[in-house]
């Protein structure tokens, strides 16, 4: 077992460092040799995903590295490892035929990010999960930059910011933790519902991985990112990494250990509560497809956090809270990752348009949580796992009845994505039908790995039966509802008195993309240039104090001046040669001793 | 005052004069000067200590003494030629400006 | 040098010193044109002091201590000794030495006054182990006073006007250092008689504070100024920016391995060995040193966000970095001083890789500024890459080298009961990305066109017929280095890696 976790780590890293070192030099057969590791690329993943499938969920340890390296796969970890095979394989197998440039550059970072993601499911310890955490951000840098346009190296740089914010805080939360002397990951939300410093550390783990989880208002970088990454790594990017803030919150706040949190679960679900709003407000003002997706990737993200802050806000509940955030994220993932996917195979397959739209359609109802879909199990199950746990402040509403409200907003942001989709021209210049036969299959497939994890969760999961009624009414209320209004808008836009409204007309450019960034740049950039001034003043000062010391009052005129006074007055020398004399004088009267 | 503590302050005040001479001055030879009255200086410190205890006075300081004799002749022979050298190079330099 | 330890008397520290005095003197004779014979003696020596290191390690951290004296004067004598620490602190400038030579010989090819250059060189390099090796204050000043002097003609080097007025403001910062040594080890000699260092504190020294505490604190703040010039703490760091006038080898050297670290190694000698964590503490110096270093870390890192100048942003840098040793040095908890020691070697290997990586981009594109680094991941890949593994580490990220010394400083801080170690550390850790990350981004994925000053499109060709971007003397110690910073790293647990010997070093602190 432990032999084949280290392949699985290190296979997909010799198959980067590989394409690295093939790239140093030139010539035909380097290029050539590149392109075929390129097009393979994606066996990769495969080590890893035999290895999760068999492992038995003990610790495995290195204790070389670093401060001692320890990896477990638990119940928690599986699904998520399983749901990044699937994702990181088809990308990687998406790439070679994407629009953008230097394929083999693309592939080699995504190698790099597979295995940091598979490293923060299964991370033991926690340095073991901060190093993975850290490299996989640092590398998601690298493939939302990889086109290198202006616009993917302003999303880079948005990215970077709120990474390196998110890894502080991080990396402040894990040293609160690890002084209380915890190490392995099982006994941290104990430890931390023990500690002195219980609220430092849970501010700082909110902020840390809600950067990552896209939690409102630290979601900016995700709306830039999605449109500025190639739509492999949009996938990838929505579909698993995100998946790495949930874990983090998943792994490290209290849940279900000690006393409730009113203060934290509270923030965490009204943020939630309102980033999906926000997402479906201003998403549905965007244009761009991936810009679309991206919005609904935060309102989705945000009912995953609803779920955590419920579990936060009541404790009994956390184990299948719990449980429904790991299968709403293996569903978000699986669906969002096959959208994202479903852009490239609109633009470059040569597919029929209809074996395009149909896997679109049933993914899109997935999201929605139309009946028979993923969605509509996850969302059930969410439902299900909260039980009564009710707002602090409005003990009247019961959570569990906000969360449809998430669906009405997700299909309204799903029929925009439809419309957009569908201004969009098909190029049709490449296609692989292998790989697009296999995101076909995932996009229509989706539910049944879902309903498998779900069941497999049984015990503190209420899974739905597939036709029963009372879950279909429920689920399916939200779905007719956004259906109604997006039908109403686009009637409401086809009137000629609306022809030119923008607001019905949206072309992106009533909110910018990451809609706060803007307020966000501009207070960065004043800061920095505060700061540089600032130091440049610091420099200016101390240079002048140091002028200052040295162009100081001298001594020299005026000793030079006495000097020279002394040197010419005659009597000198003779005032000199009595001095002596009485010196003399006195030691000789003196007696000389003492 | 005894006579111990008037060496040693004249020792010390001459010492101090000597070295902020070297420091201050812009002259090569004036400093050369003015580092041979600082060992001056130094010379009777050490020798007011010779004589700090009752009985004979301490041989090492004054072995010192004439250790520092030695070696400020020896220095001020290099440092005159120094201080001709680089008078020179400062001429040649000038030269080249005009 | 707790019970345990064996003491051997040996020559082998003072031949530990020999392996680079003798190439200096050689070289001082040799004639400019005599490369061969030049580089052979400057490789022998080197190769010859890691290979007696690599024979020491294992003896030493079995617990055998080689000592080695000589009397000065009746009553003062010189001593050498190996205890863990020195023998650290000589690994570390053994393995930079060899990895600067090489760099230094390809670096200066073809310039005037090579030999000159190399003499001192080898010089330097003597005056740091014989730092590291010194068992005595007496002995520590001594070597501490021949840096200075030995380093002066390095950093004057180029012989421009420029040139020499850096030297001479960094002549005038380290003497006036070596002024306040020189009074505080005097002082301390004639209260407490010629005492050698202890790990965990002279007892001699400890009845003298527990006497007189008041003269006791004000030999340890004089003492730790005459060492706080070299490590640059604010605000005795004035010369560092100014040093940068050096070539490149220099520069690496200064800043990695020699003078720097000299001071960062007197301080942890003068904490730990003279005075003992806990006296300090009691003094009240122990706080002092730890909100000065905080200081010198956040000023640093604001002044090094402004600079243009690649090398004078890498020298603001570490002033900023060389003050994490002191506060790892400055808290107590035995994790913050293995954390301290750690970093002496961690930052000496990434700061050495960064000032690489500048003389590459020196050297071969002629560039010096970070304006004018757009795109050049393109034309010089390797050295890109070495300079981006660097400075992540000097980011603190792991697996990197830097997040081992940075974790063990904050745990430590929190050991040693002052949360707010933790606060400096995360602002240090923004700033330190604040200006590198720019630098990174912009050497990858910056167009050309964007940078300052470029007419044309595209970086000129290399120009030898190998092929490769960069002399393969200036290219293969960065890479060397940069690997090492990766192995540091992820290999912490090794039996003899840094971190295992820092830890053991800082438990001869605590007794």
């Amino acid at each position: 077992m432990a032999v084949m976790w280290a392949l699985s780590f290190v296979v997909p890293l010799l198959v980067a460092a590989t394409i690295a070192a093939l790239s140093l030099g030139a010539g035909e057969a380097r290029t050539r040799a590149r392109e075929l590791v390129v097009q393979y690329a994606w066996l990769a993943v495969v080590p890893t995903g035999i290895v999760a499938s068999l492992d038995d969920g003990a610790l495995k340890t290195v204790d070389w590295m670093l401060f001692g390296t320890a990896i477990r796969l638990d119940e928690v970890g599986r699904p998520l490892v399983l749901l990044a095979v699937i994702l990181y394989g088809i990308a990687l197998a998406f790439v070679p035929r994407s629009i953008s440039e230097r394929p083999a550059g693309l592939n080699g970072f995504l190698l790099l990010c597979f295995t940091a993601n598979v490293g923060v499911f299964v991370a033991a310890n926690l340095v073991t999960f901060y190093l993975v955490f850290a490299a996989m951000s640092f590398l998601g840098y690298a493939i939302v930059v990889h086109d290198r346009t202006t616009s993917a190296r302003r999303a880079g740089a948005v990215y970077l910011v709120m990474t390196v914010f998110g890894e502080s805080a991080v990396l402040g939360a894990f040293l609160l933790i690890a002084s209380e002397g915890v190490t392995d990951v099982l006994d941290v939300p104990a430890a931390v519902a023990a500690s002195d410093a219980r609220d430092v550390i849970v501010a700082l783990l909110i902020i840390g991985f809600g950067v990552k989880a896209g939690t409102i208002p630290l979601h900016v970088w995700l709306p830039l990112a999605h449109p500025a990454a190639p739509s492999p790594a949009s996938a990838v990017l929505s579909g698993v990494m995100l998946k790495a803030g949930i874990i983090g919150l998943l792994r490290f706040l209290p849940l279900g250990e000690g006393a409730a949190e009113p203060l934290w679960g509270g923030l965490l679900v009204t943020l939630a509560l309102v980033g999906g709003l926000l997402a479906a407000v201003v998403g549905v003002l965007h244009d761009n497809p991936k810009v679309i997706l991206a919005y609904s990737s935060i309102g989705q993200m945000g009912f995953i956090t609803a779920l955590i802050g419920a579990a936060l806000l009541e404790p009994a509940i956390a184990p299948a809270a719990i449980a429904a955030a790991v299968v709403y994220s293996v569903a978000h993932g699986l669906i969002k990752g096959a959208l994202f996917f479903s852009i490239q195979v609109w633009d470059l397959s040569r597919a029929p348009t209809w074996a395009v739209v149909v896997p679109q359609t049933v993914a899109a109802l997935g999201l929605a949580g139309a009946p028979l879909t993923a969605g509509f199990i996850a969302k059930y199950v969410s439902k299900e796992s909260l039980g009564d746990v009710a707002l602090p402040g409005l003990p009247v509403v019961a959570l569990a009845d906000l969360l449809p409200w998430f669906a009405v907003g997700s299909t309204v942001l799903l029929a925009r994505f439809a419309i957009a989709m569908s201004r969009r021209s098909r190029r049709r210049t490449a296609g692989k039908p292998i790989s697009t036969t296999a995101w076909a299959v995932l996009a229509l497939a989706a539910a049944a790995p879902v309903w498998w994890l779900a069941t497999g969760f049984a015990p503190p999961l209420t899974v739905p039966g597939w036709f029963s009624p009372g879950p279909v009414v429920d689920q399916s209320w939200p779905f007719l509802l956004g259906i109604a209004l997006a039908l109403a808008a686009a009637a409401l836009a086809r009137r000629p008195r609306f022809r030119d409204a923008r607001l019905l007309h949206p072309r992106g450019d009533i909110v910018p993309e990451g809609d706060v960034v803007v307020l966000l740049e501009r207070a960065t950039g004043g800061t920095m240039r505060g700061v540089i001034r600032a130091s440049g003043v610091l420099g200016a000062t101390r240079d002048a104090l140091v002028e200052r010391v040295r162009r100081g009052p001298s001594p020299m005129p005026t000793v030079s001046g006495v000097q020279a006074r002394l040197g010419t007055w005659v009597v000198s020398g003779a005032l000199a040669v009595a001095a002596l004399a009485g010196a003399l004088l006195f030691v000789v009267l003196a007696g000389g001793g003492g | 005052m005894t006579t111990l503590q008037l060496f040693m302050y004249a020792g010390a005040f001459i010492l101090v004069l000597g070295v902020a001479a070297t420091l201050l001055v812009r002259d090569l030879i004036r400093r050369l000067i003015a580092l041979n009255v600082a060992s001056g200086g130094v010379m009777l410190l050490l020798l007011a200590l010779a004589d700090r205890g009752d009985g004979e006075p301490d041989p090492v300081p004054q072995a010192l003494v004439l250790t520092g004799i030695v070696v400020m002749a020896a220095v001020t022979g290099i440092a005159i030629v120094l201080a001709r050298r680089v008078e020179q190079l400062d001429d040649d330099l000038e030269e080249v400006e005009q | 040098m707790n019970d345990d330890t064996v003491t051997v008397m040996s020559a082998l520290p003072v031949v530990l010193l020999l392996t680079s005095l003798v190439p200096a003197l050689l070289i001082f004779a040799l004639r400019e044109k005599q490369t061969v014979l030049r580089t052979t003696l400057n490789l022998a020596g080197a190769i010859a002091k890691v290979v007696l290191v690599i024979v020491l390690i294992p003896r030493v951290v079995a617990g055998e201590e080689l000592r080695a004296e000589f009397t000065w004067i009746p009553g003062l004598d010189i001593v050498f000794v190996t205890d863990t620490f020195s023998l650290f602190f000589v690994a570390l400038s053994a393995g930079l030495w060899l990895a600067t030579t090489i760099y230094a010989v390809g670096y200066l090819e073809g310039s005037p006054n090579r030999s000159r250059f190399f003499g001192f060189f080898s010089l330097c390099v003597t005056a740091t182990v014989g730092i590291a090796l010194a068992g005595n204050l007496l002995t520590f000043l001594i070597f501490f006073e021949l840096l200075t002097l030995v380093t002066y003609p390095l950093v004057a080097h180029r012989g421009t006007r420029a040139a020499l007025r850096g030297a001479r403001i960094y002549l005038a910062y380290t003497l006036g250092g070596g002024v306040a040594l020189l009074l505080g080890v005097a002082w301390l000699t004639l209260e407490v008689g010629p005492v050698e260092f202890r790990a965990g504190g002279i007892p001699e020294v400890a009845e003298f504070a527990a006497r007189d505490p008041l003269t006791a604190t004000v030999i340890g703040a004089v003492l730790l100024l005459g060492v706080g010039v070299k490590a640059a703490l604010f605000p005795l760091h004035g010369w560092l920016p100014i040093a940068m006038v050096a070539p490149a080898p220099v520069s690496a050297l200064l800043h990695a391995v020699a003078v720097v670290k000299a001071g960062a190694f007197g301080i942890i000698r003068i904490v730990e060995d003279v005075f003992g964590l806990a006296l300090f503490a009691e003094l009240g110096m122990l706080q002092a040193l730890a909100v000065v270093a905080s200081v010198t870390i956040v000023y640093g890192s604001v002044r090094a966000l402004a600079q243009d100048d690649l090398k004078k942003r890498l020298a603001y840098s570490t002033v900023s970095q060389v003050s994490y040793i002191a506060l790892g040095a400055a808290l107590l908890s035995p994790i913050a001083t293995a954390g301290a020691i750690v970093h002496m070697v961690n930052q000496g290997f990434m700061k050495i890789t960064l000032f690489f990586c500048a003389g590459l981009f020196a050297e071969e594109l002629k560039l010096s500024k970070v304006s004018q680094l757009a795109g050049v991941g393109r034309r010089m890949p390797v050295t890109s890459a070495a300079f981006t593994i660097a400075a992540l580490g000097m980011i603190g990220l792991p697996p990197f080298a830097g997040f081992i010394s940075k974790w063990a400083l904050g745990l430590g801080g929190l050991d040693a009961g002052q949360p707010w170690v933790i606060a400096v550390l995360l602002t240090s850790t923004v700033l330190n990305a604040a200006y590198f990350l720019p630098i990174i981004a912009t050497i990858w994925t910056s167009p050309r066109s964007e940078s300052e000053g470029s007419d044309e499109g595209t970086f000129p060709a290399p120009a030898r017929r190998s092929g490769w971007e960069a002399p393969a003397s200036l290219l293969l110690p960065a890479v060397a280095t940069a690997l090492f910073v990766i192995l540091f790293g992820v290999a912490a647990g090794w039996d003899y890696s840094p971190w295992v010997l820092a830890q053991i070093v800082g438990e001869g602190a605590w007794p």
